[in-house]
């Protein structure tokens, strides 16, 4: 399925995640859950050369987007670059049945319950 | 009188597993199982017209790897459980058509539900899983049940109402049953809450294809005279030395046993000498989960046309969960659905013209006037089963993991304890039952091994 859909440029997915960062700091159900969570995770596109990032969560609050994989991740994220830029403009649900199957994600199961509320609460607008 | 190193008790995956590792290991043993048949919560028929009922455990997940593996070993096929379309939450008499795991018909619910789940699964991975009475604030936790979290929240009451349903779901309990620390540990044993409630990348991803009983019919052919069915026990004599088990059809003696039976039936077993009575108050303080298990099948999955996936989670009627059982190599549509819970015994109290009546009327309210004429029916209330007295799994009761929880797993002399029901990763799931097994052979054979050394 993810095969026929379109590639996105490392560029537009960057620009994708940091509207992500600034939709995830303004969601006000985000802050709140997430308000303890520290976490440092990599994105990682796997059709799309460079496509590599550094996501950083301090205490519920998105830091800068860092280009490239930095330091030890708590959580790795992977999938085509389409499904990752459609949760990051907040068009997809991240817990539908298709991208629970297309985005991989390691790490501990509290981190990606967390990862996965603040695509939520940007998919609901809350 | 016939003689064994170990006799196992209980011929489910846990009793299964035990057998055939000590079996490997070269130590005689006899496995005593109560029914005509293995597999204990799973049970899969295949029907006059060729439908495959499970009437048990039936799906497996990631992570699950002890199942996988065996299925794998085993030369089992696998299929996808269907979920393509949208899933369905019937809410105050609206239909709410979602994706995924959470229903977000209504985005308030669905962030509170969110939210919810942030927090489950943030204090269940607090919780050690091999002993939960550690937790700092376990007697706290241990003295609540689920209920009195729910309620202590401020979620919307369409959320606190769907937890409800998804605790009636998962275990299957009344969320006022159920301590919160057994919760945690359940969530926690599994991976997390999200990992247990879903379809894709969840535990109810994949399903075998002959049924999940199949895994226990071909280890019960590895094991040859070994598997001795129609055998219930009745009584255990025990004392350092070795036991002397009592079944309805003779006698055994053993160096070491396993009983690999849910907590409760353990506790139906007469002992001699008795338990302690510490030990017996674990056991009654174990409850079987209530549910009783309807496939009604159609000439075709209809619901498919209209985009759902037939998983519907619903706040009405006796079925609220259902799921497309239907098999990819057969034409016709099935689907499961469960009556959880306090739904479930008050359906067992009814007349089967009666419940097969509210079935389908609950599947028309849900699926619409396609659904009124179904081409077979069939169905399991497992609390009615003698050798389980319910499913999926025993759930412990506030207070008990706190303060007995460490005799759970504890041997008392050469009796040893298995089933899912004492698992640490994947407790209540077939998975668990599995490592269970593995578990207990591991230990007894060491047990073997050190009394052989000192004598």
């Amino acid at each position: 399925m993810s095969d026929e859909k379109e590639q996105i440029s490392a560029q537009e997915l960057e620009q994708a995640l940091r509207e992500y960062v600034d939709r995830a700091n303004a969601s006000p159900r985000a802050r709140k859950t997430l308000a303890n969570w520290t976490c440092r995770i990599h994105i990682q596109a796997v059709d799309v050369d460079d496509a590599v990032f550094t996501y950083i969560v301090e205490n519920g609050l998105s830091q800068p987007l860092v280009l490239g994989l930095e330091n030890v991740p708590d959580l790795i994220v992977r999938g085509q670059s389409f499904d990752l830029a459609e949760i990051f403009w907040g068009d997809a649900n991240p817990v539908s049945n298709y991208m629970q199957g297309a985005i991989k994600t390691q790490g501990r199961a509290d981190d990606v319950m967390r990862l996965d509320a603040m695509a939520m609460f940007i998919f609901l607008n809350q | 009188m016939e003689s064994t190193d170990v006799v196992v008790i209980g011929g489910g995956l846990a009793g299964l597993t035990a057998t055939r590792e000590l079996m490997r290991k070269g130590i005689s043993v006899v496995l005593l199982e109560a029914r005509d048949r293995v597999g204990g919560r799973t049970h899969s028929v295949v029907e006059s017209g060729g439908t495959l009922v499970e009437h048990g455990g039936q799906w497996v997940g990631p992570t699950q790897d002890r199942v996988l593996a065996l299925i794998d070993e085993l030369g089992l096929e696998t299929f996808t459980q269907y979920s393509d379309g949208e899933n369905l939450q019937y809410s105050n008499g609206t239909h709410l058509r979602y994706h995924g795991a959470i229903p977000t018909g209504d985005p308030m619910q669905a962030a509170d539900l969110v939210d919810a789940m942030v927090e489950l699964t943030s204090k269940a991975m607090e919780i050690d899983p091999s002993a939960p009475w550690n937790h700092p604030h376990a007697s706290f936790l241990d003295s609540m049940t689920v209920e009195t979290w729910i309620a202590s929240q401020q979620y919307c009451d369409g959320a606190k109402d769907w937890i409800r349903t998804l605790c009636r779901a998962l275990f299957p309990a009344e969320p006022g049953e159920i301590s919160l620390l057994h919760a945690l540990f359940y969530f926690r044993s599994g991976g997390g809450v999200e990992k247990m409630i879903g379809t894709i990348n969840s535990a109810q991803e994949t399903r075998v294809s002959l049924g999940a009983q199949e895994i226990s019919n071909r280890l019960a052919q590895q094991l040859g005279d070994r598997l001795r069915l129609n055998s219930p026990v009745v009584r255990i004599d025990h004392s350092d030395s070795g036991a002397v088990i009592h079944h309805e059809h003779g006698s055994i003696t053993a160096k070491r046993v396993i009983v690999a039976i849910p907590l409760v039936l353990a506790g139906r077993i007469r002992y001699s000498p008795p338990m302690s009575g510490v030990r017996d108050q674990l056991t009654q303080r174990s409850f079987m989960g209530s549910v009783l298990k309807v496939h009604v099948v159609y000439s075709s999955p209809f619901w498919r046309e209209s985009g759902l996936s037939g998983h519907i989670t619903s706040d009405t009627g006796k079925v609220q969960i259902t799921f497309d059982q239907s098999h990819p190599d057969r034409s016709e549509g099935v689907i499961v659905g469960f009556m959880d819970s306090h739904l479930g015994r008050i359906a067992t109290q009814m007349s089967y013209e009666d419940r097969k009546a509210e079935v389908i009327a609950d599947l028309v309210r849900l699926l619409g006037e396609q659904a009124a004429n179904p081409i077979a029916y069939y169905e399991k209330a497992w609390i009615d089963e003698e050798y389980s007295r319910g499913a999926y799994v025993g759930m412990m009761t506030p207070g008990t993991w706190s303060t007995l929880g460490p005799l759970l797993r504890e041997p008392v002399g050469v009796i040893h304890w298995a089933g899912t029901e004492t698992a640490i990763i994947w407790n209540g799931y077939m998975d668990g039952a599995i490592r269970s097994g593995e578990d207990a052979a591991i230990q007894v054979s060491s047990s073997l091994s050190r009394e052989e050394t000192t004598k």
